[in-house]
């Protein structure tokens, strides 16, 4: 397995762009071999990141400069969902790996969410999979702890020979600055007309729920979990 | 009116000398939400397995395969100014046509029955 943790130390990258694109490439990397591969990433430069899809929406452009304005440029990311933020403060978890024969969607996130449950609840804490209203790139397999999404989890599937290699992305948030942000997103739902509102009571962080953990302490609960993208044991489904 | 099926999840019919291509029922509930396709540029020579369309939905963004080595001759604009059509009517949200020179290519994917019991 391909590893991108060192000790309790995930890969940092000035851009998150760049850590989009070695997700990309690990994605075509498991496509060509077979072998499942994890990356933990941060990225040092705040940035909002979306799917392709909205740059195509009307005003995108308008948007774009009002959100670089405002010290969040855009970033565009092969993965569907909502605009999320990047930057200090986030940590990103990929896992990639060959889908089995039948892997459906859902079981793909409940791959990437199972060791992540457990790595909360290593650090004393119960999230649950579902939907929560009002938050960014809102999904049926956010882990939300008391109503206040905490990971956002996002998939790209690439065809390889004999079947599909799968890239399963989770958002973390450990410190992020949810007040400056929020904001900024929520302003962009309303300049591409998405319908939806994003709040800032709709998001938490560790530090907000454990401010004498961060990072490492993440990734060292989260070590202790099987993260190389093999089956994880079944789970209740989300709505 | 032949229709086959790939284990990819598309669906391939044939108009004359033409394939066209969509992806299924199936596919499209396992997406969710489709909410942006990128179509390949007519004219465009593809071989079978070749990545020509992203499909981007709420849950997942997914690559479309060509079935068959084959060109691209038309598109369906309408996809691009309203994805929703996919989960709207998966079997009548076709996204490209194919020139196919030699249709026994077609031969080796399945049936409408073979494609249900694919799925269980």
């Amino acid at each position: 397995m391909t590893d991108g943790v060192t000790g309790a130390a995930p890969c940092r990258f000035d851009s998150a762009a760049e850590g989009i694109a070695a997700e990309v490439a690990m994605l075509a990397q498991v496509a060509a071999t077979g072998q499942p591969a994890r990356l933990l990433w941060q990225a040092r430069v705040p940035a909002i990141v979306l799917p392709a899809a909205c740059l195509r929406r009307p005003g995108f452009a308008a948007a774009a400069g009002r959100a670089a304005a405002a010290g969040w440029p855009l970033l565009a990311r092969p993965t569907g969902g909502g605009p999320v933020p990047q930057g200090p403060g986030v940590l990103n978890l990929a896992l990639v790996f060959p889908a089995e024969a039948g892997l459906t969607l859902e079981a793909g996130y409940r791959r990437i969410c199972a060791p992540l449950t457990a790595a909360f609840a290593r650090l004393g804490l119960t999230v649950s999979a579902g939907a929560t209203g009002g938050s960014f790139c809102d999904g049926a397999w956010n882990l939300s702890l008391a109503g206040r999404k905490i990971v956002g989890t996002a998939q790209r599937w690439q065809r390889r020979d004999g079947g599909w290699a799968v890239l399963a992305h989770a958002l973390i948030l450990i410190d992020p600055p949810l007040a400056a942000v929020v904001p900024v997103i929520d302003r962009l739902h309303r300049d591409l007309e998405f319908g939806t509102r994003v709040l800032p009571d709709a998001h938490t962080s560790l530090r907000a729920e454990r401010p004498d953990l961060g990072v490492p302490d993440f990734i060292r609960a989260l070590g202790e979990e099987d993260t190389d993208g093999s089956p994880a044991p079944a789970q209740g489904r989300a709505a | 009116m032949t229709i086959k099926f790939t284990e990819e999840h598309e669906w391939l019919r044939v108009e004359g000398d033409l394939v066209v291509v969509g992806i299924t029922e199936h596919a499209s509930e396992q997406l969710g939400d489709v909410v942006f396709v990128e179509l390949p540029e007519p004219g465009t020579k593809v071989a079978k397995g070749d990545e020509i369309c992203v499909i981007e939905s709420v849950k997942a963004a997914s690559d479309i395969l060509a079935p068959v080595d084959g060109e691209i001759v038309e598109v369906n604009e309408a996809l691009s100014d309203n994805p929703a059509l996919v989960n709207e009517d998966p079997l009548g949200a076709w996204f490209f046509k194919m020139k196919v020179e030699d249709m026994e290519q077609l031969d080796a994917f399945m049936s409408e029955e073979d494609y249900k019991d694919f799925i269980g």
